[in-house]
């Protein structure tokens, strides 16, 4: 919207862009639009996507932001072919030793697509192959410069925080901190750490706290990391009086007063497109939608004590006012009045007439099936829409597996195997996606034969990707929910094999798991 | 001269709101053909409408 209002529709850009591009637009949510992100694999928007006339991608800008006349430097720059993709990669084939030159590249790609990263990653490992030292060349971090094999490390480090499943580790991150304690990028590696330590589950349970105390420490006047500190000690319910002392040291950040000081600040510089930046409808949006998550934890919260109910509905109420279009509080509200035995009302406010106008997107049509399904009611509104939702999103493997889980949940299995059954395998060639149906089938203990035969064939197809290790490990899961014992066991220990040692703890739990179940049945 | 005056100042005010470019929709493939029958690079932007 920003980059509407500032970019494309201000004239002083829009004759250079008219002259210079065959111009094309996408919009997310109509069918034709939704195609061509599909085409292009674009997810998140803004996104410019630049191609020559036969089909080739030259380059690509990801976001927007204030002032435009930078933004315009960059299109610019796109068209004069400055470090375009198209540029950096024949010139890196020319000078594949320029560190620099690979560093720039990988930060294309990553951009490109910020998922999947494993050309970015692949690149990052040969920086940090050429250059151990990390003396060959420098590259832009923000307003910094940091020496390529430092931010290689770095990206790499992330790649692993962020990775699906088992891959999941802190320990490259960590080691990095531990390597350049006067790095410039520490902050951002601290940032990144504590979010992870603050939703990760169980095995970090003992390091987690101790992390987060480090980086309350090191930047004791940033209020993120006191954030960070509270979200762990409520989700794992420990250190409760250290959580408090963190919440009351968070008292000052106001995110609006911040962002009003700052909006004044710029107006005196003269500057109101930076103020239009940090003071904008999407700041205040999301400003809406905190206020919304806060009105709505509020009544689950007075809900779960069975006190001060009337003050509770009535902010429930405010937050469905404030995000009308907003399943997770309808879904919320519902709940409350479900638990407060009101059917009728939690109808009223998440029921069959929310899934018909306006129609809202298959993710708000899943979160309706799910909730309903879980609570035994509504069932045959619950059914319609998650038949909305596979309509919507025929090929997605999350859209699909949730229907077999709604389906299950009530007592139709015929339908679940239908739509998430051996007839999905046999097009399915995405060896994460072949895997989590395995892991699906196997948790329900159910279409066993189908969930093997998919994990195996999600094993053969990953010969090159960096996720072997979890595919082994769910194909062992799989063989244990089947009764095959020897053959789990011989998965898990391929898993733990194929581990690059970020989850050796993990399978060798699994590992003994197995073992103890081939124990049992050699005992009976 | 007063209506002609308000005539070329309704004109001036249409012209500002007209939008700044001709954006394509529709194939994809159709502005391929275009951008490069005219040596151009085609802009794909893709957005969503509540960001």
């Amino acid at each position: 919207m920003l980059l509407g209002q500032q970019y494309y529709d201000n004239p002083k850009y829009g004759k250079f862009l008219e002259e210079n591009f065959i111009l094309y637009r996408a919009p997310r949510g109509d069918k034709t639009g939704d195609a061509v992100f599909k085409r292009f694999n674009v997810s998140g928007t803004p996104f410019l996507l630049f191609i020559d006339g036969n089909g080739k991608e030259i380059d690509w800008i990801r976001g927007y932001s204030a002032p435009p006349d930078k933004f315009h430097e960059k299109v610019k720059n796109v068209l004069q072919g400055v470090d375009t993709f198209k540029v950096l990669s024949e010139k890196s084939l020319e000078n594949p030793k320029d560190v620099s030159l690979l560093a720039k590249l990988a930060k294309k790609y990553s951009d490109r697509d910020p998922i999947n990263t494993e050309k970015a990653n692949a690149l990052y490992k040969q920086i940090v192959a050429i250059d151990p030292d990390g003396k060959m060349g420098m590259t832009e971090y923000g307003k910094d410069q940091v020496s390529c094999t430092e931010y290689a490390e770095f990206s790499l480090g992330q790649a692993v925080l962020y990775a699906r499943g088992t891959q999941r580790s802190p320990e490259p991150l960590k080691a990095f901190i531990k390597k350049y304690p006067a790095s410039k990028i520490l902050k951002s590696a601290y940032m990144s750490l504590s979010s992870f330590y603050a939703y990760a589950p169980g095995p970090y349970k003992e390091e987690a706290f101790k992390f987060l105390e480090e980086a309350v420490a090191k930047y004791p006047d940033d209020p993120y990391f006191r954030l960070y500190y509270v979200s762990r000690s409520m989700n794992n319910k420990e250190n409760i009086d250290r959580g408090i002392e963190m919440a009351e040291g968070m008292r000052s950040m106001n995110q609006a007063s911040i962002a009003d000081y700052r909006a004044r600040l710029y107006q005196l510089k003269g500057d109101l497109s930076q103020a239009e930046a940090v003071y904008s409808q999407e700041f205040m949006d999301g400003q809406v939608t905190s206020l919304a998550y806060a009105l709505s934890s509020y009544a689950s919260f007075w809900m779960g004590q069975k006190k001060n109910l009337d003050s509770a509905e009535k902010m429930m109420q405010t937050a469905i006012l404030l995000e009308p279009d907003n399943a997770y509080f309808r879904q919320s509200a519902a709940g409350f009045y479900l638990q407060a035995g009101k059917t009728d009302k939690a109808l009223e406010v998440f029921g069959p007439e929310f899934i018909k106008t306006p129609k809202p997107n298959a993710s708000a049509l899943m979160t309706y099936a799910r909730f309903w399904a879980s609570n035994k009611q509504n069932m045959e509104s619950a059914a319609a829409a998650m038949e909305s939702a596979l309509k919507l999103s025929p090929e997605d493997a999350y859209v699909r597996q949730s229907a077999a889980q709604v389906f299950i949940m009530m007592e139709k299995q015929d339908k679940a195997i239908e739509i998430y059954g051996p007839a999905y395998i046999k097009i399915q060639d995405n060896p994460l996606a072949l895997s989590g149906y395995g892991r699906f089938w196997a948790g329900q203990k159910k279409n066993l034969d189908s969930a093997l035969e998919a994990a195996k064939k999600a094993t053969t197809l990953a010969d090159q990707s960096p996720n072997q290790s979890y595919l082994w490990d769910s194909l062992a899961g799989v063989y244990l929910a089947a009764g095959k014992l020897e053959e789990a066991l011989k998965a898990e220990e391929k898993a733990l094999a194929l581990d690059e040692g970020f989850n050796t703890e993990f399978y060798q739990t699994q590992l003994k798991k197995i073992k103890d179940e081939i124990e049992k049945k050699a005992k009976k | 001269m007063k209506k002609a005056f308000i005539f070329g100042f309704v004109l001036l005010l249409f012209a500002a709101l007209l939008p700044a470019q001709t954006w394509l929709t529709g194939s994809v493939d159709d502005a391929l053909a275009k951008a490069k029958a005219q040596g151009k690079l085609l802009l794909l932007d893709f957005f969503a409408s509540s960001g």
